[in-house]
């Protein structure tokens, strides 16, 4: 059953935005280290105009949607 | 595909980018608004809470003065702030204190009513402190007050950014060192 709800995963455009997605990741901890470290530096200064809890969230949400795989063929 | 891993740069550009920006070069006025209900980031309640009692109608002030206190969240220039009471209320000043000790200074502009509101007005161009986070108080004022007969409604605040000058970098740099 899994098998045909997940197979979706393996089309080459879904590939691609995996790819995105964790690359995106990255990017948003090194951001968020960044930020953080400012406003450890100076209280206010990133948090006045971001959201820094909202970053993280979204840095985990990606990776975690980068890392979802197709089935294995002992899966299915 | 080959050029995906460019986010792994971009994102962290354009997010800290925008950040720096913001605190360091954006010149632009912040604004907020409170009814003094609660406290918000920028605004206390009115202080000394025992002046006011919370209505329906708004803040009713039974002593006099009471005190707005305002965090600066940037660094500012200026500070204005705009003052809504009951137009049936009796007649106030605005103020702003300049100093450590109590000294405060008040304006001459005279109020202006809309729509059953009394408008005060107070316009600080010259802010005196080094970093953000400051408190700037304003003092409200009414030596006719008789208990009830204010009624504060709400209040304005909009922020007049410095822009970004080599002497006040400088100052940061040191700051953070």
């Amino acid at each position: 059953m899994s098998a045909y709800f997940t197979h979706i995963l393996k089309h080459p455009a879904v590939v691609v935005g995996q790819n995105a997605l964790m690359h995106l990741a990255v990017g948003l901890a090194v951001s968020w280290l960044v930020l953080f470290a400012f406003e450890l530096l100076r209280p206010g200064v990133a948090s006045l105009y971001l959201d820094l809890n909202l970053l993280l969230a979204l840095m985990i949400l990606s990776w975690l949607l980068s890392v979802v795989g197709p089935p294995q063929p002992s899966a299915l | 595909m080959r050029y995906l891993w460019h986010i792994r740069w971009l994102t962290p550009l354009v997010l800290v980018g925008y950040v720096v920006w913001q605190a360091l070069f954006a010149s632009w006025s912040l604004e907020a608004v409170t009814d003094f209900r609660e406290r918000t980031p920028y605004f206390d309640v009115l202080l000394p809470a025992g002046r006011g009692i919370r209505t329906e109608r708004g803040i009713v002030l039974t002593h006099e003065p009471v005190y707005i206190d305002i965090r600066v969240p940037i660094r500012a220039r200026g500070a204005a702030v705009e003052l809504k009471v009951d137009s049936a209320s009796a007649p106030l000043k605005l103020g702003l204190q300049t100093g450590e000790e109590f000294s405060f200074e008040f304006n001459g502009h005279l109020p202006e009513t809309v729509g059953g509101l009394t408008l005060y007005r107070y316009d600080a161009k010259e802010l005196h402190y080094a970093r953000p986070g400051h408190k700037v108080r304003f003092i409200i004022s009414s030596p006719s007050l008789v208990p009830g007969s204010v009624v504060v409604k709400e209040a304005t605040v909009s922020l007049k950014r410095e822009p970004f000058s080599w002497p006040w970098f400088q100052l940061f740099i040191s700051e953070l060192l």
